[in-house]
């Protein structure tokens, strides 16, 4: 072997292989946890922006406070808010996480048909319902799949059955895994008359950001009880996305920190163990600093395992939560690199500062005292 | 300061003067070094000799700067060991350390071990495989060069140490009972090496041994007793 630092510490490591294989485990735990959840939320958020812009949506105004999905209002704010003189048209929307049929879960989505919520999509098969009293839904391409459908076969949501007439591409992944029928038609189904989640706006100039947020003020400062935000912060800017967001971020850490002390601890052993070697490094000539700088390496080197070892664990997860029957079409998880850096850097930091403190305690040892230690 | 080399016409080159050395442990309780005063020539071959608790392996702990002394002094080429004197430098480049219990790192081979103190010097990785291996061959152990410490015999394992001592081209050896774990016939082989060594390279040996034997090899001999030079005397050449 070439000798330098790096495979002197790669050496220290292996020679301990069951030590060395569980602290990087708790490292990869850590390291998954913090890949797959923060990849869920961002992947969720991401889905979400995908959707709206597809849809060119500038602002979705939504109940204050709580969930979207989960809290309604009154559909006669949409005609109140098409009075803003800057709002160009609007869509009020119902949406739905449904089980249909042999579907556990399905996203069923009511829109106006003389909204923009139709717009965009692009009729592979079929045709859109004539109106909004037609009991007739347009499936995307993906919905459709998974259900099974072609045009003309019949579907059950709820208690009341619908005509497929049309199959549609959305150009998103939401979109393309709804199911799409009139606003009036799901209020009824779901009985939710008279009740809407959203109303997506579309400005009549959103090239300004700055405008698109006075916009967002001007709309809560008129409704107090509802929110407004710009169509790629509607997901994030909730409340029970922030708490859930916090609380994946504080389990990730905790997992994290238990990672670290592993290793902190698997240090510190080792250097204990290793005092007389360390003894016999100093005796021989190597300065404090390249003794701090081996007890570091081996540090950063178990947490770079582990985080490899936690990448592809988190990746694994991910991709597994993206195909399961709960998230499939509702979510992509995002495994982009920005996400698989940060990871990187954060379990390096982790192996730095893990090893700080054994470092320094074994720079500490003096030689006399090593060598004289059995 | 007990000195005969003093009394040579010739004003001898001192490599280390050694005043008033005192250190104690636990608190003051044991009196390792009482006062010790030595003067090592740039040409000696210097035994330290003594019976167990003597102070002599203390005395070269000190002088290897691996522990600090309560009182008195040490100068090395006219430089104190003070808190100016960079005790790691010195280690790396002037010092080989040589110990009974070898201390070869136990998961490097034979080659690695001589190459770590070469990791303070600014050479290149081949320059210090190229070195390491010709100081094996130098201590008859070039076959040996891949070999863990556990593979080796005790006087292998020695030489392995006397080869990573000289790892940095050094102007002294301390040595703390080199032949302690060896046989007669390894420990002869040892000796020879560094006898070698002073008479070939002029590397100074300022070695520690209770063998009367081995202590033949040596130009001069101090004897020490409670922690103070009872006696200091040149040696006849008389090799065991």
């Amino acid at each position: 072997m070439k000798l330098s630092l790096a495979p002197i510490a790669w050496r220290n490591l292996t020679n301990r292989p069951v030590r060395t294989t569980f602290t990087v485990l708790g490292i990869a735990l850590g390291i998954t946890a913090i890949v797959s959840i923060s990849g869920l939320s961002m992947g969720l958020n991401k889905t979400w922006e995908k959707s709206a812009s597809v849809r060119g949506i500038d602002i979705v105004v939504s109940k204050g406070g709580g969930s979207p999905m989960t809290s309604l209002i009154d559909d006669s704010v949409e005609k109140k808010l098409m009075r803003i003189p800057q709002v160009k048209s609007t869509s009020a929307t119902l949406l739905q996480m449904l089980s249909v049929e042999e579907a556990p879960m399905m996203i069923v989505s009511g829109r106006q048909l003389s909204g923009f919520g139709w717009e965009h999509l692009e009729i592979q098969h079929g045709r859109l319902p004539a109106n909004a009293d037609e009991k007739a839904v347009v499936l995307g391409t993906d919905a459709a799949d998974s259900l099974n459908k072609k045009i003309g076969d019949m579907i059950l949501i709820e208690l009341e059955e619908f005509e497929v007439v049309g199959i549609a591409d959305g150009g998103a992944m939401i979109e393309n895994n709804s199911i799409l029928l009139s606003l009036a038609w799901l209020q009824k189904t779901t009985g939710n008359e008279g009740r809407i989640n959203f109303v997506n706006i579309r400005l009549q100039d959103a090239s300004d950001e700055a405008v698109v947020e006075a916009v967002c003020q001007d709309i809560t400062s008129r409704f107090p009880k509802l929110q407004a935000n710009p169509s790629g912060k509607t997901l994030s800017s909730t409340r029970s996305f922030k708490v859930a967001q916090m609380g994946s971020l504080a389990t990730s850490m905790l997992a994290l920190a238990m990672g670290a002390l592993g290793v902190m601890n698997t240090m510190l052993m080792s250097v204990f163990e290793r005092k007389r070697e360390i003894g016999i490094l100093s005796a021989i000539g190597w300065r404090r600093s390249r003794i701090i700088s081996l007890i570091l390496l081996e540090s950063m080197l178990l947490s770079a395992l582990g985080c490899i070892i936690g990448l592809i664990l988190g990746v694994v997860t991910l991709k597994g939560i993206g195909t399961s029957v709960q998230f499939k079409g509702v979510m992509e998880p995002y495994m982009g690199p920005d996400l698989l850096l940060a990871a990187f850097g954060i379990s390096i930091i982790v192996g730095l500062l893990s090893g700080v403190y054994p470092a320094w305690k074994g720079s500490g040892i003096t030689p006399a005292e090593a060598l004289r230690s059995q | 300061m007990i000195d005969p080399l003093n009394s040579n016409t010739e004003r001898p080159r001192w490599i280390y003067e050694i005043s008033d050395l005192c250190r104690s442990y636990n608190h003051g309780k044991i009196k390792a070094l009482r006062g010790v005063n030595l003067s090592v020539a740039d040409n000696d071959f210097l035994v330290i000799r003594g019976p167990s608790g003597s102070g002599k392996s203390t005395l070269l702990s000190l002088i290897a700067t691996l522990e600090q002394p309560d009182g008195g002094s040490i100068k090395y080429q006219n430089t104190p060991f003070d808190h100016h004197f960079d005790r790691i430098k010195y280690r790396s480049r002037e010092l080989g350390l040589v110990f009974q219990e070898f201390h070869l790192l136990p998961t490097f081979t034979a080659l690695e071990n001589i190459q770590m103190p070469m990791l303070e010097m600014p050479w290149s990785r081949a320059e210090r495989v190229t070195r390491g291996l010709e100081l094996l061959k130098s201590v008859g152990l070039e076959k040996r060069a891949g070999h863990l410490p556990s593979e080796l015999s005790g006087g292998e394992k020695q030489r392995v140490a006397i080869a990573r001592a000289l790892a940095n081209q050094p102007r002294v050896i301390l040595a703390d009972e080199p032949t302690g774990n060896l046989d007669s016939e390894n420990a002869i082989h040892v000796m020879e090496l560094l006898s070698e060594l002073h008479q070939r390279e002029g590397i100074v040996i300022v070695m520690v041994t209770h063998d009367a034997k081995i202590a033949s090899y040596a130009s001069r001999e101090i004897h020490m007793m409670d922690g103070q030079i009872i006696s200091n005397e040149k040696n006849q050449l008389n090799k065991a």
